[in-house]
């Protein structure tokens, strides 16, 4: 009885277990061995692998476009993080404040997240941004505003720019959900004593709900960090051009590996590198929760700590 | 009577205090109706009207459709997607429910590890991974076949699939194995005839999720299917995209991009309450 309870839970479990044996753990480890081989392209077998140390991350620390990327995550993570996710607490105020159709709204600011997003940043790049027919090109000159309605919005120049305002549009909508769930789940007492002493809205917001929120504004900074530091898709919509204005670690790690990424067309082939990529992402998502965690203390972590 | 008046007054004046979040969110409503109206309206239209902008003026135009589904192939995609989806689907949770089933309600030595590694599996970024996965796909022969995305989306999936349904089964009451065990049932038995449909709701949330997911994948798509015979409709798409944009054939490109969106939106419109209540579930519940 007891044997077949135990062979029981092993065949139920073998099959995930070797999953995560066959597709997490042998290639990441692979990953992070292959970072410190010269390996010219992806299908080299490990004998034509040569051991150069530290060579592939001293090659990508100093390649321009490599700095650039790593610049782009960095102004996404911080600027377009700060701007979305005061944007998405402004929706989440105003969805709790009492307003009729909270559910409808929200549905449809969620509604991007279910949409490919390649057909997302198509609707964008080809309606929205069009200098001929675009959607604001046509908004700016019916109010008037004519050096808004002949801006250029695909223009090299303004790319990257463009993309942070798709982008937006596209991710705002999940953390107003987290919020909104946030908010509802607090007492009411603190928000109603607080009024009856006549604080104002913006005072309720910034002391009393904002602090009460803590662990879930912590988990959103938490998961937009790992969107920004792996962004991908729109970046490489984007960059339809040979200007490297929008190109992000894993463009450039897709580039020099398969060689077939719009923008980075001068590098060359470089499996080796592209892991030691792989790597720097893995240790920059572990490098943001570790500081997070030292800078936002959370009262699971409190609890954590005195078990 | 004065006192219904009185709250009568103060609601009223409640919603004037709300005014600006009113504002704030309409605009935001008739930017989404306007951008994705106009595409649909657009991919019925020519190309020239498209730029006059007098859209739908010669009446409708179907062909645009046609043309893209058929000579461009994005009907070949859609079924593509379609395959890998549903397959990709049924995969994950025939592995991770039974999975999920131990870890639920089972103890056992090294239980703890086991759900560890499944937790730490979902952090783990996939460009960590998919250089030596093109190298396994390579040796095995897998690529040039569907089955390597196929097998991809299930195995990358498994760990959250896992994770989402272990709160699922840890939920339902003990009395029902016991009472299957008296009946007579094994263990196997008791799984896939008394719990596995007791754990239906979780099982259909997480299907919405892989679904839609694997529907909307580019990354892993554009590495392991650019085989023009695999891709996408994500990178199938993606591809007619840059080929029209050359060709200058707006309509259809519209045509594609509302073929694109139109299965996953189509779901949302019956499904976004039991999609939202899933995000937010999983993501505020620790």
């Amino acid at each position: 009885m007891k044997r077949n309870r135990r062979l029981f839970i092993f065949s139920f479990l073998a099959p995930a277990v070797f999953c995560v044996l066959l597709v997490f753990l042998y290639p990441a480890v692979r990953t992070v061995i292959m970072s410190f081989f010269d390996v010219r392209f992806i299908t080299d077998s490990v004998d034509q692998w040569t051991m150069v140390g530290l060579e592939n991350y001293r090659t990508l620390f100093g390649s321009s476009v490599f700095q650039r990327s790593l610049w782009n995550i960095l102004k996404i993570w911080i600027i377009e993080g700060a701007a979305v996710l005061a944007l998405a607490m402004i929706f989440a105020v105003i969805l709790t404040s009492g307003i009729k159709g909270k559910g409808f709204f929200r549905a449809m600011l969620y509604l991007p997240n279910v949409i490919s997003v390649v057909a997302l940043a198509t609707m964008w790049l080809q309606y929205v941004f069009n200098n001929q027919y675009g959607l604001f090109k046509s908004l700016f000159t019916w109010l008037g505003w004519d050096a808004m309605a002949a801006f250029q919005w695909t223009a090299p120049e303004n790319l990257f720019l463009s993309m942070m305002i798709a982008y937006a549009f596209g991710s705002v909508g999940f953390y107003v959900l987290i919020l909104v769930a946030g908010i509802d789940g607090l007492p009411k007492d603190y928000e109603e004593a607080a009024k009856l002493d006549g604080a104002g809205a913006v005072r309720r917001l910034f002391y009393i709900t904002i602090p009460l929120l803590k662990d879930i504004i912590k988990r959103c900074i938490v998961l937009w960090s790992a969107g920004a530091i792996g962004f991908f898709v729109y970046s490489s919509l984007f960059s339809f051009n040979t200007e490297m204005a929008t190109v992000t670690p894993i463009v450039y790690m897709y580039e020099i590996v398969f060689g077939k990424a719009v923008g980075a067309t001068t590098a060359k082939l470089n499996a080796g590198g592209g892991a030691a990529v792989g790597v720097i992402v893995m240790v920059l998502v572990l490098l943001v929760n570790v500081v997070l965690n030292l800078l936002i203390k959370t009262e699971s972590d409190q609890k954590g700590g005195e078990d | 009577m004065a006192r219904a008046h009185h709250t009568g007054s103060l609601e009223r004046r409640r919603q004037i205090s709300l005014l600006p979040g009113y504002v704030l969110l309409l605009i935001w409503l008739v930017f989404t109706v306007v951008m994705i109206g106009w595409i649909v309206l657009a991919s019925f239209s020519t190309t020239s009207e498209i730029f006059t902008g007098a859209l739908l003026e010669s009446g409708f135009h179907f062909e645009n459709y046609i043309r893209v589904l058929e000579k461009h192939k994005l009907g070949l995609y859609f079924i593509n997607s379609l395959i890998y989806s549903v397959s990709a689907c049924i995969g994950i949770v025939v592995i991770a429910a039974p999975a999920a089933y131990i870890l639920g309600r089972f103890t056992f030595r090294g239980k703890g590890v086991v759900t560890s590694a499944f937790v730490t599996c979902m952090s783990i970024p996939s460009v960590m991974l998919i250089l030596p996965l093109f190298k396994m796909a390579t040796s095995a022969h897998l690529t040039g076949t569907r089955w390597v995305l196929i097998l991809l989306y299930i195995c990358l999936n498994v760990p959250f699939g896992v994770f989402f349904l272990t709160g699922f089964f840890t939920s339902l009451p003990n009395a029902l194995e016991e009472a299957a065990s008296i009946d007579g049932c094994t263990d196997n038995q008791a799984f896939w005839k008394v719990m596995f449909p007791l754990a239906q709701p979780g099982i259909v949330t997480l299907t919405i999720f892989n679904f839609m997911g694997i529907w909307n994948e580019y990354f892993i798509a554009l590495i392991f299917g650019s085989n023009s015979e695999l891709r996408t409709i994500a990178t199938g798409l993606q591809s007619i995209v840059q080929s029209m944009k050359y060709s200058g054939d707006w309509a259809g490109l519209f045509a594609g991009v509302v073929v694109a969106f139109l299965p996953t939106f189509i779901l949302y419109l019956f499904l976004s309450n039991k999609i939202i209540a899933g995000v937010t579930g999983g993501a505020v519940k620790e």
